[in-house]
Formats: structure tokens, C-alpha cells, sequence
């Protein structure tokens, strides 16, 4: 019902909004409604079958109070499958003070800034393609990755001396730090949980900094990105009865105590807990030469945490026992797009996943235990075409060919035993329509 | 040898020269965008890095803290001609970079004007505001022309 509400106010304001052309406070908004299908597999819930339940929608006000200080909110819903479910957050709101070019700053509600492209992430109108590539920007992070409370500094920066900005270009820089959202339910909720074979029951996040630098070299239409960024993670829950548990249990029990009877010792079902951090590190660039744009992108992330297990000695007996656990996943792809006309677009990419740097071709290390190999990786290629009606209307529509199942079910949750029943390579068609005022 | 040279030569140097005498002729003739701002504005002089800050929303104050104001000219050819020489974009790219802008929280959308009298009866009336149009504007309205320097 909330939605249909939603969708009306949108459509209501903007019919009057044209009208409002001198209004100090400014009202803009999208709306997109996608169609998924995918020949194998269940990229989202139903998409085998063709599903519609992948949409956005956002309604935003902005007004500049004096000429140093914008106040801005944006309200934001969207459907990914069992991602979003069409409930209505707040994207961003916030109050901006411009102080000099290079340095102003944001409280409120912010956007998540992340590589070249993923504060566009709820942005359909903004960018080529349909979906972006998921090597770096992983659908199943949106919902929870796209907004943090805090603060935010930016600003930018270039020589004043000609001779100089010449040799040195120009610096841009975003500083954030703040909470994000990240409950059990969560696309990085959830995405954890299956990495720890875990039924989450609680999850929290600590206190994130993030931080970009772009550097624009005095190449015209190039531009490079470096990003760090790091936050506290906490998911606790307990363990679930796979082959991935019944595993270390064997381990440990054969390195440290063989004489043990297996099966006095209980794993699965017993509770557990996961304290860590995760750190993010991205680099990349983009050139443009007229019409064309080029780019690549890498990111690492190093998740290190610290896992304790609370061992059940039959009948009764509870022994807690913390290990370290550490992963890295690495993700990168190679885009360019291309404006035939002014109507005509045309993109493409190569994204790969890898979500254990240890383990790329699934030799059953770590996390992969009781999967087919390839889930140990995804490699995407896509082919996508922009058709602009206007500047306010775009229809796209897209195909994908993927290799590796390694995101399959951070979007879908898979039974144990339905793993062995995904196909490794699939195909993808994607279509949407937006709007925006 | 020399004899054959030549026609093979003359053959390369006429288009060329064609080429410099009319290309050139043609550039001469379409005049880039003559940036102008209200009579209020202390600047008078720009540099090329100004208007790009200025156009991509990063500078947003005049010398003296007044906020800029500003407007597009959507006028397709000059529109073109601005964006491809001072911001390196398409005109298309320019406006996806404003909606990038406005749906992440970063500003208000600049005014924009498809008739070039509107956008500078509006800039005569306003405060710090600029925009750029295709020719010098008429000498009764008071508005600043803007020297741009390298």
C-alpha cells in the first residue's frame, strides 16, 4: 500500500512541479521499473520464470538556505527480490556548508561514496548500463552500503599557478565517516552469514571511515581513483548443520585431539559469534574522449575476524573456543560505453568476482566447502543499449553471459543440497524503464 | 624522379590547402560562448578552470561570498559548443552530471533556458548569477561581459 502511495505522490508532484519554477525549495524524483529473466539459475527470486520485482523509486527536496548552506533529502524505495521490498528509507538528508572549493561539509544522513560509480548505484538514469558491474559493486551491498549517518568533507583542489597545473592536474577528495545500517537482514548481512555458514540472529556495525581521492592528471578526460575505507563488524548466530562445520570438526579434532570420539562433540546448531572488521581497498580510472568512456576498476576486501564458537561436549557441556578467521575477496572489471546519437547508447563489460583470493579455482578451501567449484568465482560479460526518449525517459535493455555462480546466493538463499543443481553458466536478460523530473 | 613526385604531392597539398583556407575560414566565423553574469559580480575576468569549477558545481562562491547562480543556455549548438570546449563533455554527459548531482544531494539543478533573451533578462535581474550565450549581449541590457583568460 505504501508503495502505491508512494508512487502517486511522485507522479502528483511531478505533474506539478513544472509549474513550480521558482520554488525555493526544489523537488526532483525517479521511478524505474525493470524485467528480469535468466535462463538457469535464481538470480533473484522467480527470475528463472521472468520477474518484475525489480524496481526503484526516489523523491527528493532540496533547498539552498544562504549561499553557503543546502539542506537535502531524498526518500528511496526499491525491489530486488527479497532485497528492499519496496520499503521506504531516507537515501540522504543532510545539511551542506560550502566553507571554500576545497572544503565542505556534510551531517545528516549521507551517501555511501564508492569507486566511479557506486553512489550512482540507485541512479538508473545516470549510467549506461542496467546493472553495474558486480565484481565491484555487488547488487546484494545496496540496500545497506548506500548510506551512512555521520559526517562527510570534500572538496577539491588544483595548483594556482598555470606552470604547475600543467604538471600536477587537479585533486579531488571525499572523507566520510559514520554508521551504516547493516542489519542480519542486510544484503551484507546475509551475504556474511552464508560466507560463515552461519543463521544470523544479530548483526551490527561500528563506526566506518571511508575515504576517495580522485587525481585528474593534466591528460584531458583521464581521471584516477584510489579508496580506502574500514569498518567494525559484529554478526553472531548459530551455526548451521553442513558439510562445512561437520569439516572443521574433523579438522580440529584430528589435528588436536584424535583420541576424541567424534561423536561426543557437537558443531551445528550451537552458538556462535563473529567480531572483526572489514577494509575495503579500490583503485581504478576512467578516460573519456568525446563520446567514449573507458573504464577500469579493482577492489580487495579483506575481511579479518574473530570467531567464537561455543563447542558442545555431549550431553551438556559448553566449551567456548575462539579461532581467527581472515578472507579476501577480490573483484574487478574493464567498461566502455559509447552515444551513437543522442538516443542511442550502447555499454559493455567484463566483471569477475572472486570471493576467496586463495581459492579461484573452488579447490574446496575455506568458505567453499560442500559448493560446486565454480561457485569460487563469477565472471560477467555484458552487452547493454540505451534508448533516450527524451532527457527524461530511458528504456535499457541488456544481456548478460556468466560464468560461475560465486553472488548467486547473496540474493538467493540456497538449501544445501540445492547447490549441486545450479548450472554454471547462465544467461541474464535485464530490460527497464525509467523516469525522472 | 622529381616529375613523378610532384602530381603525387600536388595531389596531397591542394585538399590541404583547401582544407586550411576554408576550415579555417569556418572556425574564424562560429564564435564560441561569450559568458556574461549579473551587474553585481566584482569578477571580470574568468580563467578556462573557473568556468569548468564553476559549471561542474564546484565553486559556488564569487570572490566576494556571494553564492553563483547558474543558468544553461539549452540551446543545442551552443550548448554544444560550451561543453565540448571548456568542460570536456557532451551535452548529454553535462546533464547526466547535474542529475548525478541532484539525486545524490550535492546542489540544485542550474536554471535552464531555451531562449537566449529569458536567460539574460533573468541574469540582469539576478544575483551572482552567469550563463553564456552565443553572442555579445544588447548594449541596454546590464549585464557583465566576462574576459576569458587562459
Amino acid at each position: 500500500m505504501k508503495k502505491y502511495v508512494f508512487i502517486i505522490t511522485i507522479i502528483l508532484i511531478s505533474c506539478s512541479v513544472s509549474m513550480a519554477v521558482d520554488n525555493d525549495i526544489h523537488i526532483h524524483g525517479f521511478i524505474s521499473q525493470g524485467f528480469l529473466q535468466t535462463d538457469h539459475n535464481q538470480f533473484i527470486q522467480n527470475s528463472e520464470n521472468g520477474t518484475f520485482q525489480f524496481n526503484e523509486m526516489g523523491l527528493n527536496f532540496n533547498t539552498q538556505i544562504t549561499d553557503d548552506l543546502h539542506l537535502g533529502i531524498q526518500f528511496f524505495a526499491s525491489d530486488f527480490g527479497d532485497i528492499g521490498n519496496d520499503k521506504i528509507t531516507v537515501n540522504f538528508a543532510r545539511a551542506s556548508y560550502y566553507y571554500r572549493q576545497w572544503l565542505s561539509f556534510h551531517a545528516g544522513i549521507n551517501k555511501v561514496a564508492f569507486g566511479l560509480h557506486g553512489d550512482t548505484r540507485d541512479l538508473d538514469m545516470i549510467r549506461p548500463t542496467i546493472f553495474l558491474p558486480s565484481g565491484v559493486y555487488p547488487e546484494s551491498f545496496r540496500d545497506c552500503l548506500n548510506s551512512a549517518k555521520g559526517l562527510e568533507f570534500r572538496g577539491n583542489w588544483r595548483p594556482t599557478m598555470p606552470e604547475f597545473q600543467d604538471i600536477l592536474g587537479e585533486f579531488n577528495y571525499t572523507i566520510q565517516c559514520g554508521i551504516m545500517d547493516i542489519n542480519k537482514e542486510s544484503g551484507v548481512g546475509r551475504v556474511l552469514a552464508k560466507a560463515f555458514h552461519t543463521d544470523s540472529e544479530y548483526s551490527e556495525s561500528d563506526t566506518a571511515i571511508n575515504m576517495i581521492f580522485n587525481w585528474e592528471p593534466p591528460v584531458p578526460g583521464l581521471r584516477l581513483i584510489g579508496q580506502y575505507a574500514k569498518f567494525g563488524y559484529n554478526l553472531g548466530g548459530k551455526t548451521i548443520n553442513d558439510i562445512f562445520w561437520q569439516s572443521r570438526k574433523e579438522d580440529a579434532l584430528s589435528d588436536m585431539a584424535p583420541t576424541i570420539n567424534p561423536e561426543s562433540i557437537s558443531v551445528t546448531n550451537i552458538p556462535v559469534d563473529y567480531d572483526g572488521y572489514i577494509e575495503e581497498i579500490l583503485f581504478g580510472f576512467e578516460y573519456s574522449w568525446q563520446d567514449l568512456v573507458f573504464s577500469f576498476e579493482h577492489v580487495k576486501h579483506i575481511h579479518d575476524f574473530d570467531i567464537t564458537v561455543d563447542v558442545l561436549f555431549l550431553p551438556d557441556t559448553t566449551l567456548p573456543i575462539t579461532v581467527p578467521f581472515e578472507n579476501n575477496s577480490v573483484g574487478f572489471y574493464y567498461m566502455f560505453s559509447y552515444r551513437h546519437t543522442d538516443w542511442l547508447k550502447f555499454g559493455a563489460y567484463y566483471s569477475v568476482f572472486y570471493p576467496n583470493e586463495e581459492d579461484k579455482k573452488g579447490n574446496g578451501l575455506g568458505t567453499n566447502a560442500g559448493r560446486p567449484d565454480y561457485f569460487a568465482w563469477q565472471k560477467d560479460s555484458c552487452l547493454s543499449f540505451r534508448f533516450d526518449f527524451n532527457r527524461n525517459c530511458s528504456l535499457k535493455l541488456e544481456g548478460h553471459y556468466l560464468d560461475g555462480c560465486a553472488q548467486l546466493d547473496d540474493t538467493v538463499k540456497i538449501e544445501p543440497d540445492e547447490y549441486f543443481e545450479t548450472n554454471r553458466y547462465w544467461y541474464l536478460f535485464a530490460a527497464k524503464i525509467s523516469y525522472n523530473f | 624522379m622529381m616529375h613523378t613526385k610532384t602530381p603525387h604531392l600536388n595531389s596531397i597539398m591542394i585538399p590541404i590547402a583547401i582544407w586550411l583556407v576554408f576550415g579555417f575560414a569556418g572556425i574564424a566565423k562560429s564564435q564560441g560562448p561569450v559568458f556574461i553574469g549579473s551587474p553585481d559580480i566584482f569578477e571580470s575576468t574568468l580563467t578556462k578552470n573557473d568556468i569548468k569549477d564553476i559549471f561542474m558545481g564546484k565553486k559556488k562562491k564569487w570572490v566576494g561570498g556571494k553564492g553563483i547562480t547558474l543558468t544553461v543556455n539549452d540551446q543545442t549548438d551552443i550548448e554544444k559548443t560550451f561543453t565540448k570546449a571548456y568542460l570536456r563533455k557532451t551535452p548529454a554527459q553535462f546533464i547526466n552530471f547535474w542529475k548525478y548531482q541532484i539525486f545524490v544531494g550535492n546542489g540544485n539543478l542550474p536554471k535552464f533556458f531555451t531562449d537566449e533573451n529569458q536567460l539574460i533578462d533573468y541574469i540582469e535581474k539576478s544575483e551572482g548569477a552567469i550563463g553564456y550565450i552565443s553572442s555579445d549581449p544588447p548594449k541596454e541590457k546590464k549585464v557583465k561581459k566576462f574576459i576569458i583568460a587562459d
